[in-house]
């Protein structure tokens, strides 16, 4: 009979090695030197609230790559993306941004998609002088170390939710709200924050703030204790995923006020409907994508993506992370950036991106000003399944 | 509100409770505890969640097939992890279950994605109103499956010969297969049960949660242990009370202080309990009747 000695070994070794191998298995990429391809850097993160619009945003680069080296790449060079993965871990984003740099010798990074990460990530990429294009990040001051390297396509909540949220409580008549924020999370902190001046500034009450923490499981306790305050509106400061549960809890409770959320909830609007399902229904939120834009540039690029990935309505991250691609694919074509000229080639994607105008995709038009886009000022409300702009509203 | 209250923390130390019990069993068996315990709760919760929401069978079907997969896992668990490891070196199986946990995670996550996976509702129509507070179809349904494991697992380890076995085992192994008792089939048996209470604490705590995520194994391990340190290492009684009573702190914490202290305070209890009274308030010096 085996007890112990060699099998013990065996068995323990099994699973180490096992474990070693799950360790490894993150997202691969050549290592630089000698580049044939043109590099632009991945940041995503498989963990942590904004996860779900993470992996939206993967889907939107990749996808603008695919078709940009179909139609035979930058100048007849092909593009690469170089993806990492943060795990929502700003230790890994501050040694993952320099590998992207030294290593890999990316052109430029599209990423992450998170204000809390962009503000690690930008940094970081601003001091290496390396071109970065977060397709998502919105808190506002989110660039404030980060020029003149760093953008972002999304407008900050503060500047492009403050009015819609304005316009809602008005139209709806909201006298008492609720907060419930996600406390471990920069972001879902300013978010509550912005709700608690807009409250103030239209006359609403704030009966209730509660809070939770990222990658809490329950949100029995705080809704039970939202309910007993009886507003008619609560404001969701959380990542799209726990507001979707929290969504679920409320209305398990049987409470039927008004759930709110700033443009970051529409962003993540498919990860907040599939974790809250039919229990998202009416939930209105502020906006600055239209997924079904009318507009000749936008229209064409949304409509080929729905057939291309078999989703209905294109995620705004997935758009971003487009446009951004496409961005600095232009910028490099523009400059006449080559392979190899990695650090000429950043100053002049840097240079072509702050002066670009107008820039006409599937998010509409991007201008930025000072690294910001300007952004559309738009209501959206959750009906059948999905965040639709409401046009009736203005 | 406080009643209401009270009742989610009740119910959120029934969901504890079950993983707890199955920390017990095996500690109880074998001195050592199984660190995948959590990872196994939530594989089965995750298995358990595909299938009520791919399939039409009802919430019992999938609820079985959970504690299935979780009996399942823990014996593997078992074979990889401590059947063949030595005694004399009791870090090594910690260390290989752990191993053996973070590969579980590994595995859901390559083969399901990362993100947290729905768990539809059950009785959704269903509402009892007590006046003080209201019980849900889901709530309910947790509450009697929970209640119904916990006594039928008492009733098992009280009146049955293989719940006799599981007890002299845990009481002393050695006099226990001088005896004719087959120490490794209980074990084994242990093993299973332990995981069939996992499999279905994690699908009923998806329920209560309305999700599970593959990265909820860490943490159902980590509350496991706080019960168990603080209800005494092998203590079934222990373990139930302080189940419910972590999960009323915790509850009550998060509703009138705020959820950054509640693992603090949980923490703080602990340490206090580790102070005061080591082997826990139904620990091993509260006499062998206290134990498995």
């Amino acid at each position: 009979m085996i007890t112990t000695g060699t099998a013990g070994r065996v068995a323990v070794g099994l699973t180490v090695a096992a474990l070693a191998l799950a360790a490894c298995g993150g997202e691969g990429s050549d290592s630089g030197g000698g580049s044939k391809t043109l590099k632009i850097g991945l940041v995503t993160s498989s963990a942590g609230p904004f996860a779900s619009n993470a992996k939206t945003m993967v889907a939107g680069a990749e996808y603008a790559v695919k078709l940009l080296n179909d139609a035979g790449g930058v100048g007849g060079v092909k593009l690469e993306l170089v993806k990492v993965d943060s795990q929502n871990k700003p230790t890994a984003t501050a040694t993952l941004i320099p590998e992207l740099a030294a290593k890999q010798k990316v052109l430029a990074i599209v990423g992450p998609v998170d204000s809390a990460g962009c503000e690690v990530a930008c940094s970081a990429a601003n001091k290496l002088k390396v071109p970065i294009v977060s397709p998502g990040a919105a808190r506002p001051g989110v660039l404030q170390n980060s020029r003149p390297y760093g953008f972002t396509i999304a407008q900050p909540d503060a500047d492009n939710s403050t009015p819609v949220l304005a316009k809602i409580i008005q139209s709806r008549k909201l006298k008492r709200a609720a907060i419930i924020s996600d406390e471990a999370n920069a972001t879902t902190k300013a978010q509550a924050d912005l709700f608690r001046k807009v409250f103030g500034s239209n006359g609403v009450e704030i009966v209730k703030s509660v809070t939770f923490k990222s990658g809490d499981s329950s949100f029995a306790s705080q809704v039970t204790s939202i309910a007993a305050a009886k507003p008619d509106v609560l404001a969701l400061a959380a990542g799209p995923d726990d507001a979707g549960r929290i969504a679920r809890e409320a209305r398990s409770q049987r409470q039927d006020f008004t759930l709110l959320g700033t443009g970051s909830l529409q962003s993540g609007g498919a990860a907040y409907v599939a974790a809250g399902g039919k229990d998202t229904e009416g939930t209105l939120a502020a906006a600055q994508f239209d997924p079904h834009s009318e507009t000749p540039a936008a229209k064409p690029l949304l409509e080929a993506a729905q057939t291309a990935t078999g989703q209905a309505d294109i995620p705004l991250n997935f758009a971003y992370a487009f446009d951004a691609v496409h961005m600095i694919a232009k910028a490099i074509e523009e400059k006449g950036v080559k392979a190899g000229d990695t650090e000429k080639g950043r100053v002049a994607i840097q240079e072509a991106l702050n002066a670009m105008q107008n820039y006409q995709g599937m998010a509409d038009a991007t201008t930025f000003k000072d690294g910001i886009a300007q952004r559309p000022q738009l209501q959206a409300v959750v009906k059948d399944g999905k965040f639709v702009i409401d046009k009736s509203a203005g | 509100m406080l009643a209401q209250q009270l009742f989610n923390g009740l119910l959120l130390g029934a969901t504890f409770c079950l993983v707890a019990l199955g920390f017990n069993l095996v500690v109880g068996a074998m001195d050592r505890l199984n660190f995948a315990l959590g990872e196994t709760a939530m594989l089965s919760a995750v298995l358990g969640a595909l299938i009520m929401t791919e399939t039409p069978v009802p919430f019992l079907v999938s609820f079985a097939a959970a504690t299935l997969v979780g009996g399942g896992v823990a014996v593997a668990v078992y074979y990889l992890s401590f059947r063949f490891v030595s005694a004399d070196f009791p870090t090594a199986s910690i260390l290989s279950s752990l191993g053996c946990g973070l590969v579980l995670t590994a595995v859901v996550t390559k083969a399901f994605g990362s993100h947290q996976r729905t768990v539809p509702d059950v009785l959704s129509g269903v509402r009892l109103d007590l006046g003080a507070f209201t019980v849900s179809g889901a709530q309910l349904v947790i509450l009697l499956l929970a209640t119904l494991l916990t006594v039928g697992l008492y009733v098992f380890l009280e009146r049955t010969p293989w719940g006799t076995a599981i007890r002299a085992v845990s009481d002393d192994a050695t006099a226990a297969g001088l005896l004719g008792v087959p120490v490794q089939r209980v074990i084994l048996l242990t093993f299973a049960l332990s995981g069939v209470l996992a499999g279905a604490a994690g699908l009923l705590t998806g329920l209560a949660y309305h999700s599970v995520s593959p990265f909820d194994g860490f943490t159902t391990t980590l509350t496991a242990l706080m019960i168990i340190v603080v209800g005494g290492l092998g203590s079934v009684s222990g373990g139930v009370l302080a189940a419910l009573l972590i999960g009323l702190i915790q509850t009550l914490t998060v509703a009138y202080l705020s959820a950054t202290l509640r693992d603090l305070i949980v923490f703080v209890l602990v340490g206090i309990v580790l102070l005061v009274r080591p082997q826990g308030l139904f620990g091993r010096n509260a006499g062998v009747l206290e134990r498995v």
